[in-house]
């Protein structure tokens, strides 16, 4: 049972790592495409930099208005790392979502889910690779920035690597809400783009949060995604300890342990539908 | 013989040159030139049928993903919405539940950035917003041929009878019909949700000319961008340009906040001049450049960037034909 056990995760990491190195390849064989994960994040986030300074004006009173909505008047820092978190939550987001979308245009979807493998083990092992390109990519982003705009990090270290963690398995989780969603309705790309972009109001990436209306504060609190955000910036800029983060640990704490669970309970729905649809291969 | 030569070649050329001649030239000459205009009209309705047919033929794709085209106006509201509430976050003004971004201006305006300029601020941030969707809609020129490269459709769209320039006037086309209705959109939440009035400015013919002397010019880089997508099989420029355009250009910003090196590199651009134009049209916003100036440049750009463009989409889809890589990706 102890050695038939053990075959089955052998068997399992197996799969995993296959399909994560069919992944790296192919993104390897397209070189300028994976010079591209690594180069226009980092043009992505200029823009909002020199439209906040822009906003700002020369002088001091744009930043002291920035202070007394976002409580520092380091806009720069605030604006850089939510656009860098954002593009490293959004990704995290739609690897798994992303994955299949790609097997679908590839004709290679019905093939793939019709082996042995377990569906969720297909999901993951997609993704794996995704995750390894995303956490570099957002590490080169995180290293320009601070680089180019000597961004004034004071981190607690053990504290950032607990909500990055938290935050990677509540988004993962989420994001099979997603690739269930995609397998459904077949198009992601637009999706993205909506869901993307309502979002970024909702999760205040280059601005705060207090400058929404209060009904729209108000939905930016039931919002995942703005948790996560505030998260990880006030570790990485205003430099929170373990006892100021109490609540958003907890928050994130119960959205790890929820969020993947109810993740793939939809997913099955959406893989039901669409299989009861004949659809698996249609895109 | 002589008679009978003299005659028949007199009668012959007589008869040749007047009554068959003469009227032929006259007939041949009518006839093919009805039948020249004819035909190069049937040509042109030909091409317009193609034209037609690759923005039915888009527009149902993007009709079969019900998501995606009954939630289209989330995409320009969310566009709008975020610069308008950055723009906030900077207000001198502690403003109410309503966006007041005319305090925004009011923080440049008293930072010395702008003097008396930008009397609505709003106006700035609109104009800049609607004019983005069109460029990103013609940028995606290359994003439209990259789908069809990786559906393997790609070969089969580009070897058929029809001119390129159907081929890519229809995808312009419905990346401008797009970008119309999100263009539409966005004004509407500009009015409705951040009070903008007096969009166009009070030279709204000047201003509209501005904006359509841009669009040529954005169409010009995106036929480039298509071109490049066919050879390399990769859509990395258009990304790459994607996300350097809105740095390089200022889409919702000044250059002038640019650091010298990057403002060199972005006053070598002419779209940066179009911008810079039309938010001086629509606002008053100070220019870069002395506007008549930017004028001319944006003027002479519309006339040579879409044709460079297609040239260059040609040469290189050439490339990519001799290489036998249409179908790859």
């Amino acid at each position: 049972m102890g050695k038939h056990g053990g075959l089955f995760l052998a068997a399992h990491l197996r799969m995993a790592l296959a399909l994560a190195r069919k992944k790296l390849l192919q993104e390897a064989a397209y070189g300028l495409q994976f010079a591209h994960w690594f180069v226009t994040p980092f043009l992505g986030i200029l823009p909002y930099i020199y439209q906040a300074r822009f906003f700002s004006g020369p002088g001091t009173q744009g930043a002291e208005a920035f202070s007394r909505w976002a409580g520092t008047t380091e806009y720069i820092a605030f604006i850089a790392i939510g656009a860098c978190l954002w593009d490293w939550v959004t990704n995290l987001l739609w690897e798994v979502g992303f994955s299949f979308r790609d097997e679908q245009e590839e004709g290679s979807f019905e093939q793939l889910w019709l082996t042995p493998a377990p569906r969720w083990l297909l999901a993951l092992g997609n993704a794996a690779a995704n995750s390894l390109i995303n956490l570099t990519m957002a590490l080169s982003v995180l290293l320009l920035v601070h680089l180019f705009f000597g961004l004034p990090l004071s981190v607690n270290w053990p504290l950032l690597v607990t909500v990055a963690a938290l935050s990677w398995i509540s988004m993962y989780g989420l994001g099979f809400v997603y690739a269930g969603l995609v397998m459904f309705l077949r198009d992601a790309t637009h999706l993205v783009d909506l869901v993307n972009r309502a979002v970024m109001i909702l999760a205040g990436v280059t601005f705060p949060l207090s400058v929404l209306p209060v009904w729209l504060r108000g939905m930016a609190r039931v919002t995942p995604l703005s948790w996560v955000l505030t998260s990880l910036r006030s570790v990485m800029i205003s430099g929170s300890t373990w006892g100021d983060l109490k609540l958003e640990l907890t928050v994130l704490s119960v959205m790890a342990v929820g969020f993947p669970l109810f993740g793939y309970f939809v997913f099955r729905i959406f893989e039901t539908l669409t299989r009861k649809r004949g659809a698996l291969s249609g895109y | 013989m002589g008679t009978d030569f003299r005659t028949d070649s007199g009668t012959n050329s007589g008869t040749n040159s007047g009554a068959h001649s003469g009227p032929n030239l006259g007939d041949n000459s009518g006839a093919n030139l009805g039948a020249n205009s004819g035909t190069a009209l049937r040509r042109l309705w030909a091409e317009l049928r193609i034209v037609g047919a690759v923005v039915r033929q888009r527009w149902i794709s993007w009709k079969s993903y019900p998501a995606a085209f009954y939630m289209w106006p989330i995409s320009p509201l969310a566009s709008l919405a975020v610069v308008m509430f950055m723009a906030k976050a900077f207000s001198t003004v502690a403003a109410g539940p309503a966006v007041s971004v005319s305090a925004t201006a009011q923080t440049i305006a008293s930072g010395g950035a702008v003097t008396d300029a930008a009397s609505d601020f709003r106006s700035f941030l609109l104009v800049s917003t609607v004019l983005w969707t069109y460029i990103e809609g013609q940028l995606s020129l290359g994003f439209s041929i990259e789908s069809e490269m990786r559906r393997g459709t790609a070969e089969a769209v580009l070897i058929t009878p029809a001119s390129r320039w159907a081929f890519l006037t229809g995808n312009a086309l419905y990346q401008f019909i797009r970008s119309t209705m999100n263009a539409v959109a966005t004004i509407t939440f500009g009015i409705v949700f951040f009070g903008v009035s007096g969009f166009l400015g009070p030279n709204w013919p000047r201003t509209l000319a501005i904006f359509a002397l841009d669009l040529l010019v954005v169409y010009g880089y995106g036929l480039v961008l298509a071109g490049a997508l066919v050879v390399f099989r990769s859509a990395f420029f258009s990304y790459a340009w994607d996300c350097l355009l809105p740095l390089l250009a200022g889409s919702t910003f000044s250059v002038s906040v640019l650091p010298p090196v990057l403002r060199k590199v972005s006053l070598a651009i002419p779209l940066t001049h179009g911008l810079d134009l039309l938010r001086w049209s629509v606002s008053g916003y100070p220019t870069v450049v002395p506007p008549s100036t930017e004028a001319w440049i944006l003027g002479i750009s519309a006339i040579v960037l879409p044709a460079f463009g297609y040239a260059v989409f040609a040469v290189l889809e050439r490339v990519a034909r001799v290489r036998g890589t249409l179908g790859q990706f």
